[in-house]
């Protein structure tokens, strides 16, 4: 037994506290999606871009939970980058902040991108809140209680094999160098077996997709857990299934992921993974 | 001729507007999410034969003069044509992007397009599920809601959003083809998006939310209406080896500048070439 046993109306508090936080800043986000030219810095990788409403979100998000909740830590994207320290997590309550993933959608006006915010304790994935304002989608789950958008309760298709699935997959991550052929071949494996491929340029509303049975599954390796921890939360409450590639624990630290709408179907799509990175001759016949 | 077109614009409109509420309809039923082939496809049919019987009837009914180009199934009267003529032809597609229409994804289009004299004069695209409505009559620009649209002025790839048809790759004949090219145009773009939707693609360039797209083989009707758009809004589209657009054989790269376009039109000559995808190339 861990130091931090929540009772349900803490938790229900947390989250709560943390809906209305997410809710108030749809305006400020509003306000720079709705600029007729975007302003942004391209950061270290030029597909990588930040504007200032992301630090402007993440600084209201960090005031407001930290003033309801002074025992809760934050983990948030704008502040690892500008400290450069890998965060490492406790048992505490800690927030895992995105304040807009999606950004390159979010500078183009394309209605995918969002605030996303999860909470974690003694390192458990416990709340979940993903707000896309400009489609006036709120994703919102807490642990055993279900998964909702704008209310309504919401749960994965039935969905089983690839050959019946949509499957969502960010082509764009073909960029680093390091994870190119990784990619270029899971993405061939799972496209060319699947219905149909869709790729929305933002991680978080991905897991709400997959949530809301929109899309069948989605596989995704080497990125930061703010981008990935609300939306686990709202998948697993939505009933659907969170493994690490490999097949073993999913850790919202090192998120490498493949989730689904059905545990056949996230297994069928681990052993296409695991066929695609035996490919070495790259034609594909 | 600009009266003939206004008048016909003002006739289509409210039959667009309609035309999108019924889409809506179909958009909206829950009981669809059970297979995605199969019975549920009959749901597909359903809405598609509404939508395309709606427009017809009304169509004709006002001006039985009029041609549409269809599918050889769907030429159950003399007005049906698979050949482009100097007559009013209008080119509709009823539900693009049906795979969304299934799964609730809110990328789906009535596309209605208007040729006179083997030219298309209007376009209207309507994306209920966004409630995104747009239209354009040659030489008068480009509109989202009423609102003048136009195309992003991005020169380079590296800046760029672009779109590609993703989901090809479970076509086995292309699949190679197709991942060659997403490799090297996918790998210099900012973003490489997939929606899987050719008309709200279309539209998506004209408004500025994509830098650019390309497809090939698709039918007339999933991109003549788009292909007005995009120019009307400012933007270059040509065959994807830089020859003119063929509105009957639709393959072709928009982009809102014409650097961009030919940026990707090298890309895609420099996929073809490959044998196969190499490990670590650029």
């Amino acid at each position: 037994m861990s130091n931090n046993t929540i009772s349900e109306a803490k938790l229900k508090e947390y989250y709560e506290v943390a809906l209305d936080l997410v809710q108030k800043c749809g305006p400020m986000l509003m306000e720079g999606y709705r600029k007729p030219k975007a302003d942004f810095t391209v950061k270290a990788d030029f597909y990588d871009l930040v504007t200032v409403y992301d630090k402007q979100i993440e600084d209201a998000l960090t005031a407001g939970l930290q003033t309801a909740f002074p025992e809760s830590l934050i983990i948030g994207e704008e502040e690892s980058a500008a400290t450069e320290r890998q965060a490492v997590l406790t048992d505490a309550p800690t927030w895992i902040i995105d304040p807009i993933d999606g950004t390159t959608n979010f500078v183009h006006r394309i209605p995918h991108c969002c605030i996303s915010v999860g909470l974690t304790i003694n390192k458990e994935l416990v709340v979940g809140i993903i707000y896309n304002p400009p489609a006036n989608e709120l994703f919102s789950a807490w642990k055993g209680h279900g998964a909702y958008l704008n209310g309504q309760r919401i749960h994965t298709s039935k969905v089983t094999t690839i050959k019946q699935a949509v499957v969502a997959y960010e082509i764009s991550l073909i960029h680093a160098a390091a994870v190119r052929d990784k990619n270029v071949k899971r993405l061939y494996k799972l496209g060319s077996n699947a219905t149909a491929t869709r790729s929305f340029g933002s991680g978080a509303l991905a897991l709400c997709y997959v949530a809301t049975g929109q899309c069948d599954t989605y596989h995704v390796e080497d990125l930061k857990p703010w981008d990935i921890a609300a939306g686990a939360v709202i998948l697993t409450e939505a009933g659907g299934t969170i493994y690490h590639t490999k097949g073993g624990k999913f850790n919202v630290m090192k998120p490498d992921l493949v989730c689904a709408s059905t545990d056949e179907l996230a297994k069928n799509v681990m052993s296409l993974i695991e066929e695609a990175d035996q490919i070495t001759e790259y034609t594909f016949k | 001729m600009s009266t003939e077109i206004e008048e016909l614009y003002n006739f289509i409109y409210p039959l667009a507007i309609r035309a999108g509420e019924i889409l809506l309809e179909g958009y909206e039923r829950k009981e669809k999410n059970v297979d995605i082939k199969g019975a549920f496809y009959d749901v597909v049919t359903d809405y598609d034969n509404k939508i395309e019987q709606y427009l017809m009837g009304e169509i004709l009914a006002k001006y039985p003069q009029h041609k549409f180009i269809g599918e050889e199934e769907t030429a159950k009267n003399n007005n049906v044509s698979k050949e482009l003529t100097d007559v009013p032809t209008w080119i509709i597609d009823p539900i693009d992007g049906t795979s969304n229409f299934i799964k609730q994804i809110p990328h789906v289009s009535v596309s209605i397009g208007l040729s006179i004299n083997k030219q298309i004069v209007l376009g209207i695209m309507n994306n209920p599920a966004q409630g995104k409505l747009y239209t354009a009559k040659l030489g008068q620009g480009a509109f989202c809601n009423g609102k003048p649209i136009h195309v992003s002025n991005c020169e380079r790839l590296r800046d760029a959003n672009v779109a590609y048809e993703v989901s090809l790759l479970h076509v086995h004949k292309v699949a190679n083809k197709h991942i060659k090219r997403i490799y090297h145009v996918g790998l210099h773009a900012r973003r490489m998006l997939a929606y899987s939707c050719v008309v709200d693609e279309l539209c998506m360039v004209a408004a500025g939310n994509l830098d650019a797209f390309y497809i090939e083989d698709m039918y007339p009707w999933d991109c003549a209406a788009g292909s007005l758009l995009v120019r009307e809004a400012g933007g270059v589209v040509t065959h994807p080896f830089g020859g003119p657009f063929d509105i009957m054989k639709p393959d072709l790269i928009c982009a809102g500048t014409e650097e961009l376009r030919k940026e990707i039109e090298n890309l895609l000559r420099k996929a073809d070439q490959e044998h196969s995808v190499g490990s670590g190339e650029v």
